[in-house]
């Protein structure tokens, strides 16, 4: 099935951009259609969730500043999809308007219940109007223990890094400083996709157990302080703007 | 820590996805090194907001959720082989078209694990002997497996395995007695199984439960490694598992036993893969 969204209209084509065999399979729920519309997706949500957005509440502007944390990025994307797949969101979808969004209110209302669940704990503050987007903070935001976590996995990352020979680190310069597709740094090394593939995929793995067998000796007493000063906020960062 | 190492390679069979989640959502010390785990990808793949793996992982758990309550947890159904008077010999030969179909949700994160690890998975399945003129053939899980019946093993290596040269599966089972069971090698046939890369292969031999199998939980274990272990080894390992290996923060087998159980056969645990499943057994009045 082709689920390319196409900005050229046809009998094929849904209003919305999607095939009309994607629309009547996601109204039907079908599971291939419903993950077809996800990976088409995925991405805008995800940027949203993870780079944050402003938002009125009351009489001030807040802003969240996205979900740092993995875990929680991820839980938040999975539970933006999981609603807007349920059936009543679904019918709820006329097919007519674009449905990025539709998702994105969706997205925006799973943010902002958590915020009303903790808004006791956030003062507000006067602002400008709403908006999405901005740049990903370095500094993890307001929360100072998980920017020292996040520093000392990359310390951690970067001995990795150093360990490894020189054709290794040449394959990561490419395929992610330089930001070439595996096509293009198959081409350049003149080896296989499933090649370039396979390497990634073992580089990956290098490291996780390189970071699993390092990393708990090293992060564990950091991981600890970190639970026990109720870090559980700190990524889902909302602050009240200035 | 080994699920969370198999979602974040792809690997993780989609059956388990829910109960990783689980864990994740309760256990603290799991999330952070879930977390750490993450941002290292996110780093090494150039400081990126989110690694494409997140994505596809959050894919998994959709597609976890919309699968049908009432299905067995990988989509499987159970299969008929004709199988009518086979001997054992004779029905592993049988088993073999059936891995292609078997793997059929494994196909998936096979091809988006299609790496040069040597990660491995195990499956077993289990079929009546009783059978006349046709055999229930289905994964332990998915029903009763019966201790008279004939159990076939199954592997799942990734597409670069054999690349690293000669390798071999040994497979043993432990019994909720302790006893060893013997798969590959035994003491009759002391030749471990040449490793095949890439999918799912069928073990070329199937066993006689009524043999040696006695009704209960039954842990299996198998593992990957440049040199074949010998029967002795399998015993020595056999008196220390099964362990705690239920816990998604346990790394594979053979390396929670660690170097000095395992370095005959893998002085580098790292350059060894195991994997482990568990099922029960049942007798005539279950």
């Amino acid at each position: 099935m082709n689920t390319s969204p196409t900005n050229e209209l046809t009998a094929d084509t849904a209003p919305n951009g999607w095939p009309r065999g994607l629309l009547q399979g996601f109204r039907d729920g079908d599971s291939s259609s419903l993950l077809a519309v996800y990976r088409l997706h995925a991405d805008k949500v995800a940027t949203l969730l993870r780079r944050g957005f402003t938002f009125r509440s009351g009489q001030g502007y807040h802003r969240f500043a996205g979900y740092h944390a993995p875990f929680e990025f991820q839980d938040a994307l999975h539970e933006t999809f999981r609603r807007a797949f349920e059936p009543a969101a679904r019918e709820a979808y006329d097919g007519i308007r674009p449905y990025g969004p539709y998702l994105r209110t969706i997205a925006q209302n799973v943010v902002l219940k958590e915020f009303r669940r903790r808004e006791a704990l956030f003062p507000t503050a006067e602002g400008p109007a709403s908006s999405e987007g901005g740049g990903v903070d370095d500094g993890d935001g307001s929360d100072p223990e998980r920017s020292v976590h996040r520093e000392q996995v990359r310390r951690l990352v970067r001995v990795f890094m150093e360990q490894l020979d020189t054709p290794d680190r040449e394959f990561l310069e490419l395929r992610f400083v330089e930001g070439l597709s595996q096509r293009d740094v198959a081409q350049r090394l003149g080896c296989g996709r499933q090649q370039v593939r396979s390497r990634e995929q073992r580089l990956r793995k290098r490291m996780l157990r390189y970071l699993r067998n390092r990393g708990e000796t090293e992060l564990g007493d950091l991981t600890l302080l970190l639970l026990v000063s109720g870090s559980a906020l700190g990524s889902s960062l909302i602050q009240a703007v200035k | 820590m080994r699920w969370v190492e198999q979602a974040l390679l792809g690997k993780l069979p989609d059956r388990l996805h829910r109960r990783l989640r689980r864990h994740l959502r309760s256990d603290a010390g799991l999330q952070a090194y879930y977390d750490r785990s993450v941002e290292a990808i996110r780093f090494i793949e150039g400081d990126v907001d989110y690694a494409p793996c997140e994505l596809d992982t959050v894919g998994s758990w959709l597609a976890d959720d919309l699968q049908p309550s009432s299905a067995p947890g990988r989509g499987w159904l159970a299969v008929r082989l004709l199988v009518p008077a086979l001997g054992v010999a004779a029905l592993a030969l049988a088993l073999a078209p059936l891995w292609p179909w078997l793997g059929s949700e494994d196909v998936e994160f096979a091809a988006r694990g299609d790496a040069a690890d040597q990660d491995l998975a195990l499956e077993a399945l289990c079929t009546p002997a009783s059978a006349d003129g046709g055999a229930e053939m289905r994964p332990v899980g998915v029903g009763p497996c019966p201790v008279d019946g004939v159990l076939g093993l199954a592997y799942w290596t990734d597409g670069a395995i054999a690349d690293s040269g000669a390798r071999w599966l040994s497979l043993f089972g432990v019994d909720e007695a302790g006893r060893l069971l013997y798969y590959a090698p035994t003491p009759v046939d002391p030749a471990a199984i040449p490793v095949e890369s890439g999918g799912w292969h069928s073990v070329p031999r199937a066993v006689e439960l009524s043999v040696n199998h006695q009704p209960g939980r039954i842990w299996l274990y198998g593992l990957v490694s440049d040199a074949a272990p010998a029967v002795e080894q399998l015993e020595r390992w056999s008196a220390l598992l099964p362990d705690d290996n239920d816990d998604p923060r346990d790394p594979p087998w053979h390396e929670r036993l660690g170097s000095s159980e395992m370095g005959a056969v893998c002085p580098n645990t790292a350059d060894c893969d195991s994997a482990e499943l568990t099922f029960v057994l049942v007798g005539d009045e279950s």
